[in-house]
């Protein structure tokens, strides 16, 4: 319930709409003198490797027209990824490139989903899986996760939720938004429930290069008796940080593969060739930049979990991704509410946990992708929006 | 991995198209080279605006209103993921299932050829003929045709939505900002004849504009950028 009658109109018509409410503060967050927490977005810059090797392949006339499923070469190089990383059991004929990520989820859905299918997703979620699910004519079923747990998925909520109309789980790992890992021994857990029930799990991995402290990526499409019922998803846009370029791609069984190529014809075509030359400098590149994004986001994580922790906010262990999933419970504000005071007389964009399900009131996403100075600046920032305000 | 899932796929897939080959590689002009060169020397490879880049609106909008007189407000105006975005994005929005799509086709009966494609996705009927004109949601534009002006008539009395497919059918002003058929149409084209592959295009105007630029979002967010960029220094060495 939104208390706080300030709150402009632009915010309180969508504030029940995740995806709306999140491009409503989005929009709303102008002004250079904003620091920007929200949006999944690296700051850092794409690796030179890449950049020069795009503009080479420019200068030489040398940018392909893809089919549909994209560059042979980048599906090639993908499925030896998969295999070498992920430990999958993969070949080039099943992978698909996509427009970024969010694509694939849409390819995957229309292809997977039949009207009255359930699909089982975690609370919170990234809630533009909501349309894609929905423009098939499937429903959206939760699984309750909890911040005691680390937002680690629990198999016994995954199998309390399944019916007769469940068809597929998704899983995201490491999560947006709450950082969470889906840990090595609960997917294993959760690769039985899924071989008893004949479910479909979908994998979104898309920060998988970005785990912290000791914990461990791991890919429930390697599990034995997962390879045919294992949709993974992932793509370049976070590992490299080249969100506008517009590159994902999906690993699935090759029947699979060939519906969503089909599917993809008619909505978007083939991804950019000139976006899949620097994906494919990108996989095919030197893992140093990787590497230095890896420590540049894990010290900015510590900047953000000690000044939150000094401003009295407690959060989930952030083993994972680009977000602190933030308890803000504690200032009696409710997180849409708190969220717009902290733009409007704080200047900074962080997104309420209303923005990833109606259930997270009490919870902020507040986002790493910054310098640590600005970090540290817009922490100062919330800390005197959170006194004024406290209740 | 094994060749099919464990499960059967959605119904809809057993009657979708076989993807097509892909178009010929063309010479890439000299604005758009140096447009795609110069933004990534810049950093421009993060997420655009949802509608795409300022520049590239602003080239789309003076050409509506210089072929077509009309006057489209930028934000109004969305860089697609190529034509083929728009086109599934309009139809999506503005053809419900079961509903009738009336269009123009040429001899070769190529627009409804290619019209069918989205049908096991969208479920839409096709008609060639306006027998029932409350039955029909939406004119799409897709070929010339003697008949034009009377079914824009028609779309104005009957409120159908329209769908111009400004790629194949280039007429001009048949569409005035005044006739109140401007809100209910919406215009779309292709940066593609020249770039192709580069997956950029736009759809432009109608008051349901902000309705189909959040569904694009929803399925690619934006458009990529780099191609953005060509198509914008292409357009701008043209024009120079």
């Amino acid at each position: 319930m939104l208390n706080n009658m300030n709150i402009p109109e632009e915010i309180r018509k969508v504030a029940s709409d995740g995806t709306a409410l999140r491009y409503a503060l989005m929009e709303m967050a102008t002004g250079a003198d904003v620091i920007a927490l929200g949006r999944g977005d690296p700051d850092l810059d794409t690796p030179e490797h890449i950049i020069k090797t795009v503009q080479q392949a420019v200068r030489d006339q040398n940018v392909p027209v893809s089919p549909i499923a994209g560059l042979p070469a980048l599906r090639t190089a993908v499925a030896e990824k998969l295999v070498a990383e992920n430990g999958l059991n993969i070949g080039s004929d099943n992978v698909i490139i996509t427009t970024g990520g969010q694509e694939g989820l849409f390819l995957l859905m229309q292809v997977l989903l039949d009207p009255g299918d359930e699909v089982l997703v975690p609370d919170p979620r990234y809630t533009s899986y909501d349309q894609a699910i929905e423009s098939a004519g499937a429903k959206i079923v939760m699984i309750p996760t909890d911040h005691d747990d680390a937002f680690n998925l629990r198999p016994e909520s995954v199998e309390a939720a399944i019916t007769p109309k469940t068809k597929a789980l998704l899983i995201v790992t490491p999560s947006n938004p709450t950082g969470g890992i889906v840990t090595e021994e609960r997917l294993r857990e959760i690769a039985e429930i899924a071989i008893k029930h004949n479910l479909i799990v979908i994998s979104d991995e898309i920060y998988e290069k970005f785990v912290y402290d000791d914990w461990r990526h791991f890919s429930i499409g390697s599990v034995p008796g997962m390879e045919n019922r294992t949709v993974t998803l992932n793509g370049f846009s976070k590992a490299y940080s080249m969100t506008g370029l517009r590159v994902g791609y999906v690993a699935a069984p090759k029947n699979f593969i060939s519906g969503m190529e089909k599917v993809k014809a008619m909505t978007t075509g083939a991804a950019a060739g000139v976006s899949q030359l620097a994906a494919l400098a990108a996989i095919t590149g030197p893992s140093e930049p990787l590497e230095n994004f890896r420590r540049i986001y894990a010290e900015r994580r510590r900047v953000m979990m000690d000044g939150l922790s000094a401003m009295g906010l407690s959060y989930s262990d952030p083993r994972g991704a680009f977000f602190l999933w933030t308890d803000s419970s504690t200032t009696g504000i409710h997180a849409t509410e708190l969220s717009y005071l902290l733009l409007k007389e704080g200047r900074v964009l962080i997104f309420p946990g209303t923005g990833f399900g109606e259930n997270w009131g009490g919870y902020l996403r507040i986002s790493i992708l910054q310098s640590t100075d600005l970090i540290r600046e817009a922490l100062t920032r919330m800390q005197s929006v959170v006194e004024k305000y406290h209740v | 991995m094994s060749e099919t899932l464990s499960r059967p796929l959605a119904e809809r897939v057993s009657r979708l198209k076989s993807a097509p080959l892909p178009a010929q590689q063309k010479t890439i002009p000299s604005g758009a080279v140096e447009g795609a060169i110069e933004a990534l020397a810049s950093g421009k490879t993060h997420y655009t605006t949802r509608p795409g880049i300022v520049p590239l609106r602003e080239k789309v909008s003076a050409h509506l209103q210089q072929v077509y007189q009309l006057d489209i407000p930028l934000d109004d105006i969305t860089i697609t993921c190529g034509i083929q975005e728009a086109e599934f994005v309009a139809l999506k929005k503005l053809a419900t299932p079961a509903s009738q799509v009336l269009y123009t086709d040429n001899e070769q009966g190529a627009v409804a050829d290619y019209l069918q494609g989205f049908m096991p996705l969208l479920e839409f009927t096709l008609t060639d003929t306006p027998n029932t004109p409350e039955n029909i949601a939406v004119l799409y534009i897709g070929a010339s045709s003697p008949n034009l002006a009377d079914w824009l008539q028609m779309a104005l009395t009957h409120n159908w939505w329209v769908i111009w497919n400004t790629t194949n059918y280039d007429a001009s002003a048949l569409i005035s900002q005044d006739d109140g058929l401007a809100s209910r149409t919406v215009l779309m084209g292709s940066f593609e004849d020249m770039l192709p592959g580069w997956a950029v295009g736009w759809m432009a105007g109608s008051e349901m504009a902000g309705q189909l630029r959040a569904y694009k979002q929803s399925m690619t967010i934006c458009s990529p950028s780099i191609s953005q960029w060509a198509a914008y220094g292409m357009v701008n060495a043209d024009a120079e």
